[in-house]
């Protein structure tokens, strides 16, 4: 049974509506969860305040890692791989009544681990190193709920083979679905990696195997963990492309560039989890060497054109439809009071500038050592996975609330705020984490004037400054993720339905029209931009090296 | 177009001049990133080390032991000083929540560093020059350290090893 | 898609393909990762006994 949507003319399943709806629930509860556990370690971490006790930080650390980077994160692209495979390409949900089985199981698994975390019986953290234990509950949650998204990754392979041999779409994969394919490949060779690894560790939980060697243990660990953020970025650079095309009906400007690069991402993005052991014992340099430069920063090549091909597709669009004065005339014209819009632009900058430039650093075998398991480390992955991923998903939203729920936004002018609110708390959040991690601050420590030790340390005054800053930034990163929540749980549950095309608040933008005549650069914006990018992302590696030279001498 | 499938021909499209320009640009600018992680090595006086041995918990403290029985000149809050001399192998044991030994050190000259826990994993963080290893158990981490100049150091945990974690310091003195 | 009546060109092929992306994205990350990283961590070298009998002395 399908409806045909009176705005997009996209034809849609009526029994894959109620599945994209549930996961997308669960995925704003997460969220709740999880930005709950984050105004909480702000006010602990910020000792002026120094709000929970110790068992009680670290409790929340586990819980808020666990929603906000696993469950709100995973539920929403779920619901993401389900849309880009059947709405978008006018296809039939292949086996629904396995979609929703794979449902049960994800929340059977966020409900364990959130029940096992909060009853105090898995204090090991997001990472659980071993031989920190849990209790096997904890495990076996997180095995249901990976099984449960391993199952949606095949739903959403077969959705695709569906509508292919049905012929429901021409020519080739558009662009976003192609993009969640290359983000569901990754998806499951990380799911199963967890596999490996928690499996043989919800067996030693219950005593049925002896010991596990934490060597192994992390190195595994890291295959699944760092893997799962890498399909985060995937599938953010996806919604990137999608949300151009939305927004103002930008366009790839070469297709082709743009699927080579995600096909970068699939061939050299994973082997980046050897990031985590760069400062470990155990592999040598030329592993370390190898692995973490992406196989010779294929990876970090394909970031570099997706970071260019999605502003120049703004900015290509933008200039056909007239906005042609200057540099940055489009760039000014953009349809900015559109929050799916904002959010998309902020995700990019705030990724880009602040996410991607310190994961370099940090992922240079070298400068690993003056950012391992410091507070720069968190700060570098709030600017990847927070301002870029998070924001991002955000945006999405706005369009699957009227799209999907078929419902008005309801508070539409803070909605148009909302997106700033964000990715200024979370941009300042980020670097006072990042500048703090430099000074030496750790990451995961409840108290850093060392209480109560034989020796104490007394960090560089300077700290207090960013400390503050930090506190400001948690806030206000706080504030606009639960105003974005209220704005969603508030439109879906009690807002006024969206009737047809008049209700639409934001634009759903026709292709741009085709340029004319082929003059000069297409997008010499785009280009200035991301060369002064490219000073900036140098210029902080070179000041790293630099710092390098004053340290002790190692080998 | 993203949510549209591309036109057909998409394949055949020339690629724009300033994209060409990006490309090549970013190209040159991710083997120069691999090339200086190399030449660091070659060049460079930072480097992780390539040395991990394996051990176990009983040999580790034998030998730690041994270590602090040799070198040890006094005692502070209830941990060993330890003053090896320079060239030498230096044991330093991670264990809920200490670092120990106290070491004594002089500047300018290498140590032979083996660092190692009896439990958990542990962060080994030394500030305020911030240098940070990761300490398993049943591995031997090696790093030879050269400290470049004389001042009191700690070695703070930074890799969550239990409720007690925040308790966790430990002190390295270099003299001239 | 490829031009009406030409050979599909090889870098298409690849990247149109679901299986063989996911087999590439899968067999590198496992040989290169894991199965290279579990090797080295297996094949460590004890202490040497020299090193072990210079500071046990004997």
């Amino acid at each position: 049974m399908f409806r045909t949507c009176d705005i997009t003319g996209f034809k849609v399943d009526r029994k894959v509506e109620p599945l994209i709806k549930a996961n997308a629930v669960v995925a704003v509860v997460s969220l709740l969860l999880g930005v709950t556990g984050a105004l909480l370690l702000v006010l602990t971490r910020w000792q002026v305040v120094h709000l929970l006790l110790p068992d009680w930080y670290y409790r929340m650390l586990t819980f808020h890692g666990l929603n906000a980077l696993v469950f709100w994160i995973v539920f929403f692209e779920i619901a993401g791989l389900y849309f880009g495979s059947t709405i978008i390409l006018n296809c039939k949900m292949s086996t629904p009544g396995v979609g929703w089985f794979a449902f049960i199981l994800t929340i059977l698994g966020f409900g364990l681990v959130n029940y096992a975390v909060l009853a105090g019986k898995a204090d090991v953290l997001f990472t659980s190193y071993v031989p920190l234990r849990a209790e096997p509950v904890y495990y076996l949650g997180i095995i249901l709920f990976a099984v449960g998204a391993l199952i949606a990754c095949f739903l959403f392979l077969a959705n695709l083979k569906k509508a292919k041999q049905e012929k429901t779409y021409e020519g080739s994969l558009p662009l976003f679905t192609y993009g969640l394919l290359a983000a569901c490949i990754i998806a499951i060779l990380t799911i199963a990696t967890g596999a490996i690894i928690y499996i043989p560790t919800l067996l030693w939980s219950l005593g049925y195997i002896k010991s596990l060697n934490p060597a192994m243990y992390k190195l595994v660990f890291w295959g699944f963990g760092h893997s799962s953020q890498q399909i985060n970025v995937t599938a953010m650079i996806s919604i990137w492309y999608l949300g151009a095309f939305l927004t103002v009906g930008g366009t790839s400007i070469n297709e082709k560039v743009s699927r080579i690069a995600f096909m970068l991402y699939i061939i050299g993005i994973n082997v980046a989890s050897a990031h985590h052991i760069l400062s470990d014992p155990g592999v040598g340099t030329e592993f370390k060497i190898f692995n973490t430069s992406y196989i010779m920063y294929i990876a970090v090549l394909a970031s570099l054109i997706h970071a260019f091909a999605v502003p120049s597709a703004i900015e290509s669009a933008q200039r056909r439809r007239g906005f042609t004065k200057g540099l940055f005339d489009w760039l000014i014209n953009a349809p900015w009071g559109n929050p799916a819009f904002s959010a998309v632009l902020l995700g990019m900058l705030g990724f880009g500038f602040i996410g991607g430039v310190t994961g370099v650093i940090n992922g240079m075998e070298q400068t690993n050592t003056i950012i391992h398991n410091t507070l720069s480390l968190p700060g570098h992955f709030k600017g990847t996975v927070v301002i870029g991923t998070t924001l991002t998903f955000m945006g999405a939203a706005y369009y699957i609330v009227p799209l999907v729920f078929r419902k008005k936004i309801a508070f539409f002018k803070l909605a148009q705020l909302q997106p700033w609110i964000f990715a200024g708390g979370v941009a300042l959040l980020s670097s006072s984490m990042y500048i703090l991690g430099a000074f030496g601050i750790p990451r995961r420590h409840y108290d850093i004037t060392f209480t109560g030790s034989a020796f104490t340390h007394t960090f560089n005054p300077a700290t207090d400054l960013f400390w503050v800053l930090f506190a400001i930034g948690g806030i206000l990163a706080v504030t606009g993720a639960l105003i974005w929540i209220i704005i969603i749980v508030v439109s879906v549950f009690f807002g006024k339905s969206l009737t047809g095309p008049q209700d639409m608040q934001l634009a759903v933008a026709s292709p741009a029209p085709e340029a004319k005549e082929h003059k000069g650069l297409e997008a010499p914006g785009t280009l200035v931009l991301s060369i002064l990018f490219m000073v900036v992302f140098l210029t902080f590696i070179a000041l790293n090296y630099g710092w390098l030279t004053a340290m002790w001498e190692v080998k | 177009m993203s949510a549209i499938p591309p036109k057909e021909g998409w394949y055949y499209t020339k690629i724009a001049k300033e994209e060409k320009i990006w490309i090549g640009l970013a190209l040159v600018v991710c083997l120069g990133l691999f090339a200086t992680m190399i030449l660091w090595h070659v060049y460079g006086k930072q480097n992780p080390s390539f040395t991990t041995y394996k051990t176990n918990v009983h040999e580790f403290n034998a030998l730690y032991d041994a270590f602090v029985e040799k070198y040890k000149v006094g005692e502070e809050h209830g941990f060993a000083v330890v003053k090896p001399d320079p060239n030498t192998d230096v044991f330093m044991r991670a264990q809920i929540w200490r670092w120990e030994p106290v070491l004594i050190l002089k500047k300018g000259e290498s140590y032979r560093f083996h660092l190692a826990s009896t439990d958990f994993l542990h962060g080994f963080s030394l500030q305020p020059i911030n240098m940070n290893f990761m300490v398993y158990p049943n591995h031997d981490y090696v790093l030879t350290f050269t400290p470049t100049e004389a001042g009191e150091y700690k070695v703070i945990c930074n890799e969550f090893c239990g409720v007690g974690h925040h308790l966790m310091v430990g002190k390295i003195v270099v003299e001239e | 898609m490829a031009k009406e009546g030409e050979k599909t060109p090889f870098w298409l092929y690849v990247i149109e393909d679901p299986m063989l992306l996911l087999f590439m994205g899968v067999t590198i990350y496992a040989v290169f990762y894991l199965l290279w990283g579990v090797m080295e961590l297996s094949n460590l070298p004890p202490i040497p006994e020299d090193l072990k009998k210079s500071i046990l002395g004997r």
